[in-house]
């Protein structure tokens, strides 16, 4: 036990170790933000992301949908790009470039079935990514990831053949587009996953009433931003109760108010995406400040002591 | 209370539509954000059914409205060539940085084609403000001269050059500018192709005068966080459209050689 006095004295400690990786803060570039090329996610390393992600990417390009492709809506942000992304191994060239960061590189990939994740993760495993989060919850393309991330089977089967495949620690990001995303995340860890990120965007849309058409071309598309932070709460409180792997919290994360809440709800790290519009590059060290003068006034010495907390047993 | 959602397309009505070459159309409407755009931004314009680009927003010369300045190249492009008065457009914007004037005497507007649009509101403004610009309009022919009436009548001295010699000049915008550079310039303000801009760099590097450059890339959400806009680590969107001299220095030895297609892959600049 350290004396209240040193920690006082002391510099807040805002690194983790998660999956075996050192990060110098908690903060986590989400997916499918700025992540499709090399020297942006090297940019958010340098304006202090803790880690970056990539966009999703599988074994074969797509173009994505027509516009428009995001819409605002009340506290919120969706979108519907349709997985736009050159395919990995156009993708595992941007690396180089991401790893200038000296930042963690997490590596998303989606599939179609069950060969296409491991073909996958083993292209970007040989390209020496830092781990691999799978995106079987991308909730806007059909087919591809609401339909695996729905069914418990073919998850745990995904998970198995990723680990089988590949050495790097795999993340699962859970939709919450799903009856029982607890159940599923115990799947996941029973299956071998050495974390899992919740959550992914919520499904909604958007209709004008003007045009009286959806506003998305894809008419559905997936919910983020403050909207739906009190659900990603929810479900990373409930999957601490019963998973012992990492949770990495995500799903509106805005304000650094809101990194606490998802920690004493039992997250080790969390994601930011949408919070990016509004706040652009600053956000990492606009959140940063605010941590640590909550540390500072809570006499928290390591930001890792308060996950969880939230649990009273 | 409740806040309007910045980035939710508005419905615009069309008040007007005037053909301004063969393959150019001024589309013009009424929209109080879009009223106050600064030269150089852009605005995202929903075309529904058909897609949502990317628009540089100007001000109509004659009525002063918001308007955007369409070349029929596409898809989405040919449907808002086929819209007419009284039809809807949805807009967001304006978005973007912008062509920065401060406290410049002397402005030289450099234009490739179509890249006079977003200089047009520099040109038109100049009556009003402290500055004075020279412009150089370039195209390939005279058909492909935009704005040249209404540029005529604004405060401004204009060096028409065209590769067919049917209008000013016959030749490349970049031999006139390396033959008649005038020192005397605080800033030159581009918009045109690629190697266009690219030749305009080398020249700016070699004096003292500052650069304005608006580039373009394919834009998805318009916003700053899809990130399929980059360029050398820059978001066109948000950290553009309109860069300078330092920002092109970093990024020169993208321009003119590589972009990304819509899946993100980077390609050869002159693909397709
Ligand atoms: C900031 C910005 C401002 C712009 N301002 C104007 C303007 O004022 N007037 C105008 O006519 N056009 C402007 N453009 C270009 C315009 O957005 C594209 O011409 C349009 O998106 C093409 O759509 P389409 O469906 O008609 O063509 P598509 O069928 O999509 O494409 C036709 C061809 O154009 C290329 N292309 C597609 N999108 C773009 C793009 N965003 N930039 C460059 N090339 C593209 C494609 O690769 C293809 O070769 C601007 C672009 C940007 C990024
Ligand atoms: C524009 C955009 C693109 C996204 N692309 C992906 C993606 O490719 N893969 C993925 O797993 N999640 C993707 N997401 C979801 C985010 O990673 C994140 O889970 C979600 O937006 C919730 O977090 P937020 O509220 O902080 O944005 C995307 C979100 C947005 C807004
Ligand atoms: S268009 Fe999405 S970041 Fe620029």
């Amino acid at each position: 036990m350290r004396r209240k006095e040193d920690i006082e004295q002391m510099e807040p400690d805002l690194s983790i170790e998660i999956l075996g990786l050192k990060l110098k803060n908690p903060l986590i570039l989400a997916s499918g933000i700025l992540g499709i090329s090399g020297s942006l996610l090297k940019r958010m390393a340098e304006v202090g992301a803790g880690a970056v992600t990539t966009k999703s990417t599988g074994p074969s390009s797509r173009e994505g949908f027509k516009g428009p492709v995001v819409v605002e809506v009340e506290d919120g942000l969706l979108n519907s790009l349709g997985l736009p992304n050159p395919g990995v191994s156009e993708m595992v060239k941007e690396l180089d470039e991401a790893k200038k960061g000296k930042v963690p590189v997490i590596f998303s990939i989606y599939g179609f079935d069950i060969n296409e994740y491991c073909k996958a993760a083993k292209i970007a495993s040989d390209a020496g990514v830092d781990a691999i989060e799978l995106n079987i919850s991308c909730p806007h393309v059909k087919e591809v990831s609401v339909e695996i991330g729905q069914d418990p089977k073919l998850v745990s089967e995904i998970v198995k053949s990723v680990k089988e495949t590949v050495d790097k620690p795999v993340i699962v990001k859970l939709s919450p587009n799903v009856s029982d995303i607890v159940s599923i995340a115990k799947v996941v860890e029973e299956s071998g996953a050495d974390a899992v990120t919740a959550i992914n965007t919520v499904k909604a849309m958007s209709i004008d009433i003007d045009i009286k058409k959806p506003v998305l071309s894809n008419r559905i598309g997936g919910l983020s931003g403050p909207a739906i932070k009190p659900i990603g709460l929810r479900c990373v409180y409930e999957i601490f109760e019963k998973v012992k792997i990492p949770i990495i919290g995500c799903g509106g994360v805005s304000r650094w108010s809101d990194v606490i809440e998802y920690m004493l709800a039992g997250a080790s790290a969390v994601q930011i995406g949408t919070a990016l519009v509004n706040e652009d590059t600053a956000i990492f060290e606009k959140m940063k400040k605010g941590i640590k003068k909550y540390m500072l006034d809570k006499n928290i010495g390591e930001i890792s002591s308060i996950v969880g907390l939230a649990h009273t047993k | 209370m409740k806040k309007s959602l910045l980035h939710k397309p508005r419905i615009v009505r069309i008040e007007k539509v005037r053909n301004e070459s063969n393959t150019v159309k001024s589309i013009v409407f009424k929209d109080r954000l879009c009223a106050s755009v600064k030269p150089g931004q852009f605005s995202m314009i929903w075309i529904p059914i058909y897609d949502e680009i990317p628009m540089s927003l100007s001000l109509d010369p004659k009525s002063k409205l918001p308007m955007i300045v369409v070349k029929n190249i596409g898809e989405a492009t040919n449907a808002l060539h086929e819209l007419n008065i009284g039809d809807s457009i949805g807009i967001r914007g304006p978005y973007g940085t912008s062509f920065n004037t401060g406290s410049a005497k002397r402005i030289l507007l450099i234009a490739g084609g179509t890249g006079i649009i977003p200089l047009l509101q520099i040109a038109m403004e100049s009556n009003q403000r402290e500055y004075k610009c020279d412009i150089i309009l370039g195209a390939k022919n005279i058909e492909e001269i935009l704005f040249y009436e209404d540029l005529k009548s604004a405060d401004c001295t204009l060096y028409p050059v065209t590769e067919d010699g049917s209008l000013g000049k016959q030749g490349l915008v970049i031999d006139l500018i390396k033959k008649s550079l005038k020192s005397d310039y605080d800033v030159l303000m581009c918009c045109g192709p690629e190697p266009m801009i690219k030749s305009i760099i080398d020249v700016a590097r070699k004096t003292n005068i500052g650069l304005q450059v608006s580039l373009e890339r394919i834009m998805k959400c318009g916003i700053g966080i899809c990130g399929s806009c980059e360029l050398s680590g820059f978001r066109v969107c948000k950290d553009g459209p309109v860069f300078d001299l330092k920002e092109l220095n970093a990024m020169y030895n993208v321009l003119g050689n590589l972009k990304r297609n819509h899946s993100g892959k980077v390609i050869d600049f002159n693909t397709k």
